[in-house]
């Protein structure tokens, strides 16, 4: 069953067209959207929850108003998942645990939830996660693992793995997720659809279930460049100013850390990308090994110490890889968290330094396609490490920055998907979406659409 | 497992339920293996950070803005 026939379900802004100028109705879009997920998403388990009366009896709304001449807005009956993070009005937000189910049900959406229906869209679904979202794999000894679509027997990344794998089987256009160390580029990346980590601070977090209020940051999946660009600027509250020339933007290519460990697959693909866009020339971060053990440091701590309270009393309710690492981190010592933030505030002058002379950054999203789902461990700089614990080798230095990245599924890869991260100086959104617009226009990168997609 | 193996993995237990009862926590045997893990992978963190010399004047960047 697919979406709307001859629509493409995972292009919103193609779903909000046909909606708003009447040629298929928003329940219509709504129904085959439920009915999908019902059928297809049990391979994959992206969802966790369907908001099935409210989402029809909301795209109800968005079709009395269409027929009464108002305008619902850009993303007019557009269905949207969210990472089951995200407070949904009459919903009980469980951050992917058991420890909050009892919870009562949000009385508010989530800003961000908030914004996307004033622009028309329709939450329909919650979406898998990490406990709390402290994990790169969505492996959730309460709701299950979530699969990747393009090979079930991989992860599909996390933490928001369900927000990503729920674009890339096509069964939704846009969904929601979260970014402290990684957890919307990794997933993205693994399973081939676009995502965006905005600026630190950027995009409101009101509603949101917090894990580390020093790195969380919200932002969205699409199946299209241009979904995740009005998506994001919706999410923003404003429009981006307008998209700079690609072919004025000064790109360079991160080395040293981020040009090691990479499969060969990954490497290729990014060279590509170099070459078309004239060779670039490499730069390095200095201690890029240091503000990785800084961001996983303040992670610890500050999620730690978040759910200290509850692990007094629950500890054995939780997920129990989620609750050692909790623990772990809740007995750091203070004097280690403070250098932690002290290295941070000496790490943003390096990054700020470097895109005096670059305005936009490029540089993998993980060493390689996704791990198998029963392989434990890669080997990173000649060392076997946790598969799990190391996708994160990319993303985690620029979480500690804070700066905006763009998670660009790369096209003629030969295999399973991989993502290239297009990094710029915060704010600077509006470079992240001009180049990576002219790599999509190049056919270097865009959605990889998976087998089972494919087969609709 | 060899003897020092056995005993440093004793020692790192005493030391998470002693720091655990600091912060009113108390383990259940059951997670003492994967916090000690945990705990031996975030003090190899913690040693990068510290093993780095900052100036005095370096702040905190406890309100972040990127």
């Amino acid at each position: 069953m697919t979406v709307p026939d001859m629509i493409d379900s995972s292009d919103a802004l193609a779903i909000a067209a046909e909606i708003r100028q009447g040629r298929r109705s928003a329940v219509a879009v709504m129904t085959a959207t439920i009915a999908a997920i019902e059928v297809r998403d049990r391979p994959f388990n992206s969802v966790t929850r369907i908001f099935g009366p409210r989402a029809v009896a909301e795209a109800e709304r968005i079709d009395r108003r269409i027929a009464a001449g108002d305008d619902p807005g850009p993303l007019a009956g557009v269905p949207f998942g969210v990472k089951d993070l995200f407070d949904v009005a009459g919903e009980v937000t469980t951050a992917g645990s058991v420890v909050l189910r009892e919870s009562p049900p949000a009385t508010h959406d989530a800003a961000i939830v908030a914004r996307l229906r004033a622009a028309g869209a329709i939450p329909v679904a919650s979406l898998n996660m990490d406990e709390f979202a402290y994990g790169f794999a969505t492996d959730n000894a309460h709701y299950g693992i979530t699969r990747n679509p393009h090979d079930p027997a991989r992860l599909a990344g996390g933490s928001s793995g369900g927000s990503a794998a729920a674009v890339a089987a096509g069964l939704l256009p846009l969904t929601l997720g979260s970014d402290t160390n990684g957890s919307i580029r990794v997933p993205a990346s693994l399973c081939g659809v676009w995502g965006l980590k905005p600026t630190f601070g950027g995009v409101p977090r009101e509603g949101a279930y917090p894990f580390v209020a020093s790195l969380d940051v919200v932002g969205p999946f699409a199946g299209t460049l241009d979904g995740l660009r009005v998506a994001y600027e919706i999410l923003a509250g404003e429009p981006m100013p307008a998209l700079p020339a690609a072919a004025d933007l000064r790109v360079a290519r991160l080395g040293g850390w981020f040009g090691a460990n990479m499969s060969e697959p990954l490497a290729r693909a990014i060279d590509a990308v170099a070459a078309h866009l004239g060779g670039l020339e490499t730069v390095e971060l200095p201690e890029v090994a240091r503000a990785r053990a800084a961001s996983f440091l303040i992670s610890a701590a500050e999620g730690g110490t978040l759910h200290l309270p509850r692990l007094r009393r629950q500890a054995l309710r939780y997920d129990p890889a989620t609750r050692d690492r909790l623990i772990a981190g809740a007995l750091l010592p203070s004097g280690t968290l403070v250098q932690a933030h002290r290295f941070r505030a000496w790490f943003r002058e390096q990054v700020h330094a470097l895109f005096r002379s670059v305005d936009v950054l490029i540089a993998p999203a993980t060493v390689g396609e996704a791990p198998l789902i029963d392989q434990p461990t890669i080997v990173v700089d000649g060392q076997v490490v946790s598969a799990r614990a190391n996708l994160g080798l990319y993303t985690q230095p620029l979480s500690l920055a804070g700066v905006p990245v763009l998670s660009a599924p790369l096209l003629g890869t030969g295999g399973l998907p991989l993502g290239l991260q297009l990094i710029a100086a915060p704010g600077r959104e509006a470079a992240l979406f001009a180049l990576a617009g002219a790599l999509a226009g190049a056919g270097l990168a865009g959605r990889v659409p998976a087998p089972v997609a494919k087969e609709r | 497992m060899s003897e020092h193996d056995e005993e440093s993995g004793a020692r790192d237990e005493a030391v998470v339920i002693a720091t655990a009862r600091d912060v009113g926590l108390t383990i259940d045997a059951s997670c003492l293996p994967g916090v000690v893990a945990n705990r031996v992978l975030l003090r190899r963190y913690a040693a990068l950070v510290h093993g780095f010399a900052l100036p005095d004047t370096c702040e905190p960047a406890f309100e972040y803005r990127p």
